[in-house]
């Protein structure tokens, strides 16, 4: 009966048109003033000691990092880094979109913030290169969805916030599925490309495919084993050494060498060095870590017996020539190319490590590697790259507080209504009636599914799930669904929801970005958009695929 | 007198935002650092006492919360369920509009005054906060001066909606600083995304 009242009082108030805020802190001010004799002047206090927790404090400095990443030219460069990467594929730039967009959610929580900040770059290129409008604004609005998948994201801190979940878990659980989801949405993308003959990058006459990607994927174990090798002998050797205060030394020493690495990327005979070692070195590495990740072998010898049969396959492979190109530098164009672009991006590419390596190492708490990681995006922005003075930092400031300070007031009236529930013991009330309907977890799971996509309809991802978590998590915990699992799903709702009509945010800044009316744009994103569904069902009804990584981590039993 | 309000809000909460940063980053700085055995180095960091820094940042978000929220409504950021009434003729609209409107102002005026009690009695004890030990009754003076401010904002956007139709309007898609970008690819256009009411003309 409460209950009734408090929902049908709460979406009176919210189909209004009013703030959802406003909407929710009316209703636990009218339902405590008129039901109830708890005083009202606990609202008060409640509004403040609602948000008074560190981790909340994660979305501001998320937010702000994300902005000085959009204004400050990393989104540029990451984006010439994909391209240097896939662009010779069909539909070069499609996937290259795709590739950025992913990349860039690996530094920002937001969705629609990715979608601006790959798509306002990628779709005039796009356009140019003579891709179809369509297929652009397709690509990039569903892609930029990830950036809610792919940690750091506001969307699950906003989850751990309503169901005490811890956010580190969460986002690394966060990490296979967006990269399933990337991997997917960038397979359509060739697909639809390959059939359209859609361009791609041609970047030396006469090159096959296959000569391109072996070109590309050796720049890329060139850049990462130049990038990586010296560091990680240093560990090894500073452990041996000195093993107290290691981490800091390597990290200061790190910092260096990358300050010297990036003067010697030009250098001829360094280059020629380096393309060398890891041609005979990536091979064997990157196969042991495969094989210690599934078998329980590992070791020296292994890596040794390794290493030598790569050496004798590599030889005649050589030699043979026509498909490695032999080891002359100008023949290899595209890996030139990556390793170029690699080292312009370096900077917000390391980004990734400062957030992911500092929560999962325990060296920043998430709202700290989130601080971190705006302190770091600044100084990037404006002393690194120089795209932005330090005269526009002011209005990146107020921008960022504006848009923070809109999602923290939701939290801190969510979290009231919240309190309003608990106190009236509603949840509870809820579980032990759907489970009374002999809801098992798969009927209660598409429930969730049907539910969340049917709010995506009206309502933004934060609002969604500050008011439906608190409500649909005790039911998954009695039916013992996994919490991290069961925010995953949420999330991965969440970008469903931000795809399309009538209330879709990435559409609408696509729309923004392309001038395409929101009925062309929905035509356009629906070959994706049905990716996402069949992803959402993946995501839904298996569960290791978010499971896996913090079960391997050791961040959960 | 206006516009000097509305400069000092903008300047409050860029101020915090950045100052919150810098709080944070300094913190995490000296935790490290201070673990180096540098020597007569170390031994100054550890005099230093930095333990309230989260404390400090976790206040000076809740004012740039508040505050924040009284200039998102002047910036029209706040979302809402707007797919009903956009799809309403003008008249009733402007009804619904002006309702959530003064609904805002409304609860934001029982919020600070119920805020304003609730300081003026806490500031009859000597609470203080646990790190900083800050009076509490100034922490928590955010709350009624931060509803206060959004009910006027609320009010000040209220009346100019009801004397021209028009409503402030937030932009997702807006990037300066972008250098491929022209003007012409991302003027600012009024989104229509359902989730912010629309002007009537």
């Amino acid at each position: 009966m409460t209950a009734t009242i408090i929902f049908v009082l709460l979406f009176g108030l919210m189909l209004t048109g009013m703030p959802v805020s406003i909407s929710l802190g009316l209703t636990v001010l009218a339902f405590l003033f008129f039901m109830t004799s708890v005083p009202v002047e606990s609202v008060a206090l409640k509004l403040f000691t609602g948000i008074e927790r560190f981790e909340i404090m994660a979305i501001p400095f998320f937010i702000l990092a994300g902005n000085f990443l959009t204004h400050g030219g990393v989104a540029r460069r990451m984006i010439n880094f994909a391209t240097s990467v896939v662009g010779h594929w069909h539909g070069g730039l499609g996937l290259a979109g795709v590739m950025a967009c992913a990349l860039f959610a690996a530094v920002s929580g937001s969705s629609p913030a990715t979608v601006v900040a790959i798509g306002s770059i990628i779709l005039p290129a796009m356009v140019k290169a003579g891709f179809p409008k369509r297929f652009g604004a397709g690509v990039i609005t569903t892609s930029g969805a990830l950036g809610i998948l792919i940690p750091p994201s506001i969307v699950m801190v906003m989850y751990s916030v309503a169901t005490n979940t811890s956010v580190g878990t969460l986002f690394m659980a966060g990490v296979v599925p967006g990269l399933v989801l990337a991997f997917m949405l960038g397979a359509l993308t060739w697909y639809r490309a390959r059939k359209n003959k859609y361009p791609r990058m041609q970047l030396v006459a006469g090159r096959t495919g296959g000569q391109a990607s072996i070109a590309t994927i050796a720049g890329l174990s060139a850049s990462l084993f130049f990038i990586a090798a010296p560091i990680a002998a240093l560990w090894w050797l500073m452990g041996r050494l000195a093993p107290e205060g290691t981490g800091i030394l390597v990290v200061i020493l790190g910092i260096a060498w990358l300050l010297v690495a990036r003067l010697l990327t030009q250098n001829r005979f360094v280059l020629r060095w380096v393309f060398s070692v890891a041609f005979l070195a990536t091979p064997p590495v990157v196969v042991h870590a495969l094989l210690a990740l599934f078998l329980p072998t590992g070791g020296g010898t292994l890596l040794l017996a390794l290493f030598v049969i790569w050496i004798l396959a590599a030889i005649p492979l050589a030699k043979k020539g026509d498909l490695v190109e032999g080891m002359a530098i100008s023949a290899r164009h595209e890996a030139l190319l990556v390793w170029r672009s690699f080292w312009e991006s370096v900077w917000g590419l390391l980004l990734v490590i400062v957030v992911l390596g500092g929560i999962y190492s325990g060296v920043f708490t998430p709202t700290e590697a989130a601080a971190m990681s705006a302190v770091y995006a600044f100084f990037v922005a404006v002393f690194v790259y120089k795209d932005m003075g330090l005269k526009q930092v002011p209005k990146v400031l107020l921008d960022s507080a504006n848009m923070s300070a809109m999602l923290l007031y939701i939290i801190t009236n969510a979290v009231l209504f919240s309190y309003l529930l608990t106190s009236e013991q509603i949840p509870q009330a809820m579980a032990d009636w759907m489970i009374g309907q002999g809801l098992g977890a798969i009927g209660f799971l598409l429930m969730v599914n049907l539910l969340l996509l049917l709010a995506g309809n009206v309502m933004e991802p934060s609002s969604i799930v500050l008011i439906t978590a608190p409500i649909l998590f005790p039911v998954a915990t009695k039916l013992g669904i996994d919490p991290v699992h069961f925010g995953i799903l949420i999330t991965v709702n969440m970008e469903v929801g931000m795809c399309h009509p009538p209330v879709g945010l990435n559409l609408y800044v696509a729309s923004g970005i392309t001038k395409m009316g929101i009925t062309e744009l929905t035509i356009a994103v629906w070959p994706w958009l049905l990716t996402m569904l069949v992803f959402l069902v993946i995501v839904t009804y298996w569960p290791p695929l978010s499971l896996w990584l913090p079960r391997l981590l050791g961040m959960m039993t | 007198m206006l516009k000097a309000l509305d400069h000092l809000e903008e300047w409050l909460i860029a101020f915090l935002m950045g100052a919150a940063t810098v709080v944070i980053f300094v913190a995490v700085v000296h935790r490290y650092a201070s673990g180096i055995p540098w020597p007569a180095f170390q031994d100054w960091l550890l005099t230093i006492n930095l333990s309230w820094a989260q404390e400090l940042c976790i206040y000076m978000f809740i004012w740039m919360a508040k505050f924040g929220a009284a200039y998102g409504v002047r910036t029209g950021i706040h979302v809402g369920v707007d797919v009903l009434i956009n799809r309403m003729p003008d008249k009733p609209r402007a009804g619904f509009v002006l309702f959530g409107l003064l609904c805002g102002a409304l609860f934001t005026g029982i919020v600070g005054s119920l805020g304003a009690k609730f300081v003026w009695e806490i500031a009859h004890t000597d609470q203080v906060s646990p790190d900083l030990e800050a009076p509490m009754w100034i922490v928590f003076l955010a709350i009624p001066c931060g509803s206060y401010l959004m009910c006027f904002r609320f009010l000040q956007v209220a009346w100019s909606f009801w004397r021209t139709g028009q409503l402030p309007h937030h932009d997702h898609g807006r990037v300066e600083g972008v250098a491929e970008v022209t003007d012409a690819d991302l003027v600012p256009t009024a989104m229509k995304d359902d989730l912010h009411p629309r002007d009537v003309r």
